[in-house]
Formats: structure tokens, C-alpha cells, sequence
């Protein structure tokens, strides 16, 4: 080849790969425009901050088998040992799998240790015990010590913090997720043992009234299937498998949980009967949808005891930043070529989110510091204490009677709730389905109500308006008075706006006839411009009691009313694309409605005769939400903010 | 105790490379003794573990592993081009591989035309042309494959076309994958009087799986190889690869060999890959010759 030929070739390669080269750009950082400095400028809430540091000085050990090859702290510097215990009826794995890891960890499924971190307060206690397992990840790179953060924040608050290792359930197993709720129990009896031995640290200082228990990813799956193994007498998959647990396990925290590993008995299972708090970030880079939000559906509260369940979407948050040693990169250590990191809250604005929230729901529920229910009705309460971003967030307690959840039918007239009609007027549209998540092919497991308006009419008028659209539900006496309605109650729904724009209302025959009339010179066929996305939505709630007098207040007096936070997990836009149906989740924002408040804007409204309620679209020209999950509730006084 | 397994195998490849002296027949056809794909040209032509297609001209057992096509072209002088095709696809519990090799030359007024001596302008005008249709699978935890081949080789008027095989076993080891294959297994061809022998060539090789340092990956093969009538020859590459993006990487080769006759001792070259698209370049040193370079397209 001559000189010139190759001097030739190589400048067409090197033309070629710099082509290659700028193909390869990650698409631009894209995100809602941020509201938190409106939506989080008040604290309501005067109590001292929950995710800051309580009075007791803090304690650490750790507890197990005291033989572990690979683990130092549960090897040498157990504080006392504990038994292993047979979880081959639920962890199942291929002989050469079997041979691998008990040659790597020096046990098999057979022999699992019952290995734990704890932080403690120095005190005589009794305290609450609180248990937290972490999720799949590197098995090598141990997670248990990354809730460290956690465990110091509680035990200074007085709650006994476990951090367990389930590391060696990590890696390559599927379906394993059985086992480790499982474990969780079995390191409940072994805590049972402990507080029962005179010579153990913790000897009587457990207060057994008071469990939780906690799990991050696969973990926080686990948690929802030991709260029901905790119930159940025999494990759903094996009969012959007895389970005699019954602690009294009062709240269950879901940290960025999956909720796909492990179905008992090949059902979706229904929680019952604890207090529950999901949380989930939008940029997971793992865990890349809301599936925490299908176990807070699930949840039932049927004991008549109080209970509730909050679930926090949180802006910006990843999947392993509440967790110190999975930390930024969801997908390994590699990862940072595939995710997009710019656009994470710091790991200790996340950090700090969970150390506020949980501590808050701790406190509320096992230390029944009632002063801190409000913030899980309303994020708005404790704006001074959540780091800056957005949030979306369910809340539902147990006075909570439902009108309408879609899910009981196909009639669109209908409610969940004999006595409850259903009507819409001037809908673009209006129809039940599911409410998808972001993978394809993937939902909340949930119905609801897509109701689309666009109150323009299409024409020459551009600023012809329709009667505003609407969605009536219409009570009937006796509901109102068997659910005891009164001023003490209010109306809840959970709605999400989306980003759809229903085409105009073609105009009536008459209008088109005036039209004609005007002659021309005016163009008819342009359409309106479609709306600005950076408007925000608002709808009009109004109430009509018995004898038709009639209150109205903006939705946007009772939380944040968003169109979905736009959200790009990884650097390529066309791998994001075929990852994911949107470019956001679909998390609704529960919005609860004291009647009072009604009757503070229409004096003549009587809370105890109400009738009608009614969502008018009539503050956004057009637009579409999601609507569910609507009720009346009685709730607790305690979870009402106290006056601004 | 593998890092030192594979230190054994390296030196070992290299000390069989002692040259022995050897008369060397008359072997035809050409195009079976030009390296088959741009990737392991730049890794000294060691390619028995490769899980690229061109893996088909280098051992029939790895195309149960090897999936896409491969395009290359390589340039020896103004007059000699090889130009290849190789692909592979899933077939029930195997896969099956097709391959082109086509060679245009023009040689020495006599004799048969070999490596040597390509690039070396003559007045004789010549083509090669091998067709290759391969399967493997794996049995016993052992993964087989044989290759069909027809290979024609013309010079000036006259031509001789044959059938040919090739076989190959490889397994995983260690943390890489062993593979060992003889091919050209056939009659010889004949032109007039002169009668030459299909170039049968015994290799074995060991090609690691990718080694994470850091933000890069590295790989490594080595190989031995033995031709009909010549000397044991050894061959050890390695690449370098980065990616900044996924779906994209850059990558570095260099090669070392103990070169064949007319081969040169170092191989290097360059790829970038953009998702299912790699482009390649290889630059084969030759001995008492300029260094050939060739360009290759991989669709995964």
C-alpha cells in the first residue's frame, strides 16, 4: 500500500469513528420545573425535627453465628452468638449454584447464620425494635453496615435499630424473596431469646408491643411478605411448612421495594392491619418504577383498630443512596456509563429525607407521637425539614370509606359503594383503566378514572368556552348518616393530572350557523394552540348538601397539583425509550379535604347533609387527570396540621 | 493459581515457537492461510476463543458462541485484495456459520503464489475463493463444531477446486475458553503436474473472558499453531477497551507473534463500536514488505 493510499484510508477511518463519536451524545438534562420553594415554604409542624438526633446516647454491637469466614463483625467481635437456621423450604437454587456459595460463604441454605448490626440506646428501655434488611446487590459488597445513618438517628430517639445480613442471599437467586422475610422472622425469635437471657445485653429491654420492620429493594419486598407470614400459621407454598411467629409487628417501612420477586400461593398478597410507608425515587436507577405503590394499595385496614399508609414518590432520588454503601450508581460500579446521574439530590439530601420521614413515622407509630401524623396528610406541614425538591404522596387512614375505586366494576355510573352515582358532563374523556407504570407492560394493579375536558370550542373564536366540564358523584342520605359525616369529616381522592390535551368541543349547529353568518375573512379551520405545559393545573372541588347549598374551593387549596415529573434515568434517550412506556410515573397525590373547610367558604353549607360532589374543570382550559381512590373519612383529629 | 495456569500456557506457546526446520511442500489454496477477521489480525491472529463470526476461519466449535456478521477487507498492495464475509446465527441447540473468503492477486510468473509473496506484483494474474458452511453445538459440556468447505484457487488459466473440513472443540476454563481445531482436512489440488497440498493446520488456543480494571476491560488470547510442512508458530494478543457510554466503546489491540513466513512479528489495530455496529482496523506487519492493513465492519 503507498504512503498517500494509507494516509488516505486512515483519515476515512479516523472520519468515520469521529462520526461514531458524535452519535454518542447523552441526551440533555431534563426536568420539571421545580415548585419547592412554594410548595415546602411552611413548617406547620412545631414538634422537634424526627430526623434529627434524639437524647440518648447510642450503643452498637453485633450478634451472630460467630463463625462467619467472610464477615469480621459476625466472626470475632460478635457480642453473643446465635444458632443458624434451615431456609432451604424457600430459597431454592441449582446444585452447581448450591456448591458455589457454600463454598464461597461456608454455609449452605441449610445452615443460614442469623447475623445483625445493631445501634441501641443506653437506657433501660423497654424500646421498640425496629428490624431493617437490605436488597439484592453485590454480594461481595456488604450491604447491612450502609443503615448506619438510620441506626444512630433511632437508637438516639430510643428505638433498637437491626441492621441484618442477608448478604449471602444476594447475587444471582430469583424468587428467594420468601426467604428473606422468613430470616427477618427467625431473627425475631432469636430477639425473643434474647431479651428473655439474663445475661444478654438486651435482657427485658425489647418492648415487644412495639415491632417494625424495615426493607430497601428486594428487602422491601420481604417486609410485606413477613408481615403476612407473621400472620399466618403455615407458609401459603408448602403447607407442611408451620410458621408460628405473631409478633405484634405495628408498622412496616418499604423502601424503594420491588414487588414482582415472590407472589405467596401465586397471588399478589394483601397486607392487613399495619401502618405502612412506601417510599420510591423517581431517578432509580434499578428499580425504575413505583411498584411500592401497588403494596400500598393492597393494604387493608380491617381490625376497626386506627392505622395508616403513606407513600412518598420523591423527586430525584435514586435507588441506592439510602443505602451509604450502594450510595450512587444503581447499576454497579460500571453504571455511570448507562445512567444518567446529573440530576440526583446529593446522597445526604436523600439521606436526610429518609432519617425526617421514617424517624417521623417511627415516632407516630411505635412511639404514638401523634403530633407527627400531619406530615403524612400533608407534605406541606414539615416544608422547613424535607430537603428541596418534589414530592407526590399518598395518604390513606383507617376512617377512610370509599366511594369510587374503579375496581369493582365496568359501570362508569357506578361507585364502589351502593348509594354512590357517578355522572360526567362536557368530558373529552371519560373512561376506566388501568393506571400503567413505567416499565411497558406494567401497571399499578389498580383501576381508575381518566377524565379528559377541554372547555374551548373549536371555531374562529379562540376565545369561545363551553360550560366547564364535570365529574359529579352523588351520595345518598343514608350513606351520609351511616358513615357519620359531619364537620369533622372530609372528602379524599387521589388524582394525577397527565400531560394529554383533548381536542376542542366541536361547536353546536348554532354556533356554526353564526359563524357562516360573519362571512369570511376569518379563518376556521386552525385549531387552538395546544396549552403551555408550565401552567399549572387547577380544578374546582365543589360540595352540595341536601338542600342545595353549594361550597367550592381550588384543589390546589389541599395539596400540589402537578402534571407528572418528567424523568430520564439514563443517559440515552433511545435506550430510555424502549425501556419505557413515559417519561414519567404516574403517581397520584392524594389531596384530603377537611368539610370544614368548605363550610368556612360557604357558612350555609351543612357538612352532615352532604350530597354532591363535584369536580369542575373550569381553572385549566383543557387537560385530562387520573382519578381514584375517592372517599369520605372521619379521621383523627391529631393528623390535621396544627393552625399556620 | 489460574493467573499462573495461564502464565504456563503463554510460555508454553511461545517456546513451541522454536522454528524447526522443515522442507516445505507446495500449498494451495492460499486464501486458507490468510487470516480470516480484522479483530484477531490485531491480536496476532489469535482467535480461537473469539465469539465474533470470523471465529469460523479460526475454529468451528466457537460459532455456538459466536453471533452477527463480520465484514472485512484487507489490502496486501496496489494488486492483492482479501476481502471476507462470515455470519452466524442460532439454529435449535446450535448455530450454524457461512463464510466467504475472496482473494484477487497478482502473482509471480511461477509457482503458486503464498504469503510471502503477496504484494509482490506479478505478471500472473490469480483468484482464490473459499466457501465455508459451518454448525456447531455443544455436547457434554464440550462445544463441537465442523466446517464444509469448498475452496478454489486460479492461476492465470487453470484452477482446481476442492472440498475441505475443518473440526474444532472448545470449552470453558477457568475464566476464559480453550479451544482446539485442525482444519483444511482434504485433498490436495493440482494444477498440471504440480500437485498442492491443502495447507493443514493444527491450532490450540486459549482466549480469556473480559477482565474489568477499573473503567476498562481487558481481554487476551493466545494460540499455537502448526501448519503442514512449516513450523510451530505462537501468537499472543490483548485488548485494551473503554466505554464512556452504553452501547459505545473504543478499543486497542497489539499482538505478538512468532511470525510465519513473510509474517511480521507485530499485529495492532483499533476498534469502535456504536451498538450493534464495530468498526475495525488491523495493521499486519510483514516481513521484508510494507504492513498490510485491513478494515473490518462487525453487525451484532
Amino acid at each position: 500500500m503507498t504512503s498517500h493510499s494509507s494516509h488516505r484510508l486512515v483519515a476515512t477511518l479516523l472520519g468515520c469513528g469521529a462520526a461514531i463519536l458524535l452519535a454518542a451524545c447523552t441526551q440533555s438534562l431534563k426536568l420539571s420545573p421545580d415548585d419547592s420553594q412554594t410548595i415546602l415554604a411552611h413548617q406547620r409542624i412545631t414538634a422537634p425535627n424526627p430526623g434529627e438526633p434524639g437524647p440518648y446516647t447510642v450503643k452498637y454491637l453485633t450478634y451472630g453465628s460467630g463463625t462467619d469466614k467472610r464477615r469480621e463483625a459476625f466472626r470475632d467481635s460478635v457480642a453473643f452468638r446465635t444458632r443458624t437456621v434451615d431456609a432451604s423450604p424457600f430459597v431454592q437454587m441449582p446444585p452447581s449454584e448450591a456448591r458455589a456459595r457454600k463454598k464461597t460463604w461456608g454455609f449452605d441454605v441449610k445452615h443460614l447464620p442469623l447475623n445483625g448490626r445493631v445501634w441501641y440506646p443506653d437506657g433501660p428501655g423497654p424500646f421498640p425494635l425496629v428490624l431493617i434488611v437490605h436488597g439484592n446487590h453485590d454480594p461481595g459488597d456488604f450491604s447491612d453496615p450502609g443503615y448506619r445513618y438510620l441506626g444512630e438517628l433511632l437508637a438516639s430517639r430510643g428505638f433498637i435499630l437491626v441492621s441484618l445480613d442477608e448478604n449471602f442471599l444476594n447475587g444471582n437467586l430469583r424468587g428467594e424473596n420468601d426467604g428473606r422475610a422468613w430470616l427477618m422472622l427467625e431473627h425475631l425469635v432469636a430477639w425473643h431469646a434474647f431479651t428473655d437471657s439474663a445475661d444478654n445485653p438486651f435482657y427485658h429491654k425489647v418492648d415487644w408491643d412495639r415491632i417494625a420492620i424495615m426493607g430497601h429493594s428486594r428487602g422491601g419486598g420481604a417486609v410485606t411478605h413477613a408481615a403476612q407470614f407473621n400472620r399466618l400459621n403455615r407458609y401459603p407454598d408448602n403447607a407442611k411448612v408451620t410458621f408460628d411467629f405473631h409478633f405484634n409487628i405495628r408498622a412496616v417501612v418499604a423502601i424503594a421495594p420491588v414487588d414482582y420477586e415472590y407472589k405467596p400461593a401465586g397471588q399478589w398478597e394483601p397486607m392487613e392491619n399495619v401502618d405502612f410507608l412506601v417510599m420510591h425515587g423517581s431517578h432509580d436507577g434499578d428499580v425504575s418504577e413505583f411498584m411500592g405503590v401497588r403494596q400500598y394499595d393492597r393494604l387493608r385496614f380491617t381490625d376497626g383498630k386506627p392505622h395508616f399508609k403513606s407513600a412518598w414518590y420523591v423527586y430525584r432520588a435514586n435507588h441506592g443512596q439510602w443505602n451509604t454503601i450502594w450510595d450512587g450508581l444503581d447499576g454497579g460500579p460500571r453504571s455511570a456509563n448507562r445512567l444518567d446521574l446529573r440530576a440526583l439530590l446529593s446522597p445526604e439530601e436523600q439521606r436526610q429525607f429518609a432519617r425526617v420521614v421514617i424517624g417521623g413515622f417511627l415516632e407516630a407509630t411505635l412511639h404514638d407521637r401523634k403530633e407527627y401524623l400531619p406530615m403524612f396528610r400533608d407534605q406541606r406541614t414539615i416544608g422547613h425539614w424535607l430537603p428541596r425538591t418534589m414530592y407526590i404522596t399518598r395518604f390513606q387512614e383507617s376512617s377512610f370509606r370509599t366511594l369510587a375505586d374503579y375496581d369493582e366494576d365496568v359501570d362508569v355510573t357506578t361507585g364502589s359503594t351502593p348509594g354512590v352515582a357517578i355522572q360526567g358532563a362536557g368530558l373529552a374523556t371519560w373512561r376506566e383503566a388501568p393506571i400503567p407504570l413505567r416499565y411497558t407492560n406494567d401497571d399499578q394493579h389498580t383501576n381508575a378514572a381518566w377524565l379528559g375536558w377541554n372547555n374551548r370550542v373549536a371555531g374562529a373564536d379562540t376565545a369561545a368556552r363551553a360550560q366547564p366540564a364535570s365529574y359529579t358523584f352523588t351520595v345518598s342520605d343514608s350513606l351520609v348518616s351511616a358513615w357519620h359525616i359531619g364537620d369533622t369529616s372530609g372528602v379524599v381522592l387521589s388524582l394525577a393530572p397527565t400531560y394529554t390535551v383533548p381536542p376542542p368541543h366541536k361547536p353546536d349547529s348554532a354556533a356554526q350557523a353564526s359563524a357562516r353568518a360573519a362571512g369570511p375573512g376569518v379563518s376556521r379551520s386552525r385549531a387552538p394552540r395546544a396549552q403551555d405545559d408550565s401552567v399549572p393545573m387547577d380544578l374546582t372541588i365543589e360540595l352540595v348538601d341536601a338542600d342545595g347549598h353549594t361550597a367550592r374551593l381550588p384543589l390546589s387549596v389541599f395539596g400540589p397539583v402537578r402534571r407528572p415529573l418528567i424523568t430520564h434515568v439514563l443517559r440515552r434517550a433511545d435506550r430510555e425509550r424502549a425501556r419505557f412506556q413515559n417519561p414519567y410515573e404516574l403517581v397520584l397525590q392524594t389531596y384530603p379535604m377537611p368539610l370544614a373547610a368548605f363550610a368556612r367558604v360557604a357558612p350555609s353549607f351543612n357538612p352532615a347533609r352532604l350530597r354532591v360532589i363535584r369536580l369542575v374543570f373550569d381553572r385549566t382550559p383543557a387537560g385530562e387527570v387520573i382519578l381514584d381512590d375517592v372517599g369520605l373519612a372521619n379521621p383523627d383529629p391529631a393528623f390535621r396540621a396544627p393552625p399556620g | 493459581m489460574h493467573r499462573c495456569r495461564l502464565s504456563l500456557v503463554v510460555a508454553l506457546s511461545m517456546a513451541a515457537a522454536t522454528p524447526l526446520l522443515a522442507q516445505t511442500p507446495a500449498l494451495a489454496p492460499l486464501t486458507a492461510q490468510l487470516p480470516g477477521g480484522t479483530r484477531e489480525l490485531s491480536m496476532a491472529n489469535a482467535g480461537m476463543g473469539a465469539t465474533n463470526a470470523s471465529v469460523l476461519f479460526y475454529n468451528p466449535a466457537q460459532v455456538a458462541e459466536a453471533r452477527g456478521t463480520d465484514l472485512s477487507a484487507q489490502r496486501y498492495g496496489a494488486s492483492t485484495l482479501l476481502t471476507t464475509l462470515a455470519s452466524t446465527v442460532s439454529l435449535g441447540e446450535g448455530a450454524i456459520g457461512i463464510g466467504v473468503k475472496l482473494l484477487g492477486f497478482s502473482g509471480p510468473t511461477a509457482g503458486l503464489g503464498s504469503p510471502d509473496s503477496l504484494g509482490a506484483n506479478g505478471a500472473t494474474a490469480m483468484s482464490g475463493f473459499e466457501a465455508t458452511l459451518g454448525y456447531a453445538r455443544e455436547l457434554l459440556g464440550v462445544r463441537a463444531g465442523l466446517n464444509l468447505k469448498l475452496m478454489d484457487q486460479a492461476l492465470a488459466a487453470t484452477h482446481d477446486r476442492r472440498g475441505s473440513v475443518d473440526v474444532g472443540l472448545a470449552r470453558d476454563l477457568w475464566r476464559g475458553v480453550l479451544g482446539v481445531s485442525a482444519q483444511n482436512l482434504g485433498p490436495a489440488l493440482r494444477y498440471g503436474a504440480t500437485r498442492a497440498f491443502q495447507p493443514t493446520r493444527v491450532n490450540v488456543g486459549y482466549t480469556s473472558d473480559i477482565l474489568q480494571a477499573g473503567p476498562l476491560d481487558l481481554d487476551a488470547a493466545t494460540s499455537v499453531a502448526r501448519v503442514r510442512g512449516g513450523d510451530w508458530t505462537a501468537a499472543l494478543g490483548g485488548e485494551v477497551a473503554w466505554s464512556w457510554l452504553e452501547g459505545y466503546r473504543v478499543a486497542a489491540r497489539a499482538g505478538v507473534r512468532n511470525p510465519a513466513a513473510g509474517e511480521g512479528a507485530w499485529t495492532a489495530g483499533l476498534g469502535i463500536s456504536a451498538d450493534r455496529l464495530t468498526l475495525e482496523v488491523a495493521s499486519d506487519s510483514r516481513r521484508h514488505r510494507p504492513a498490510a492493513y485491513r478494515i473490518g465492519l462487525t453487525i451484532r
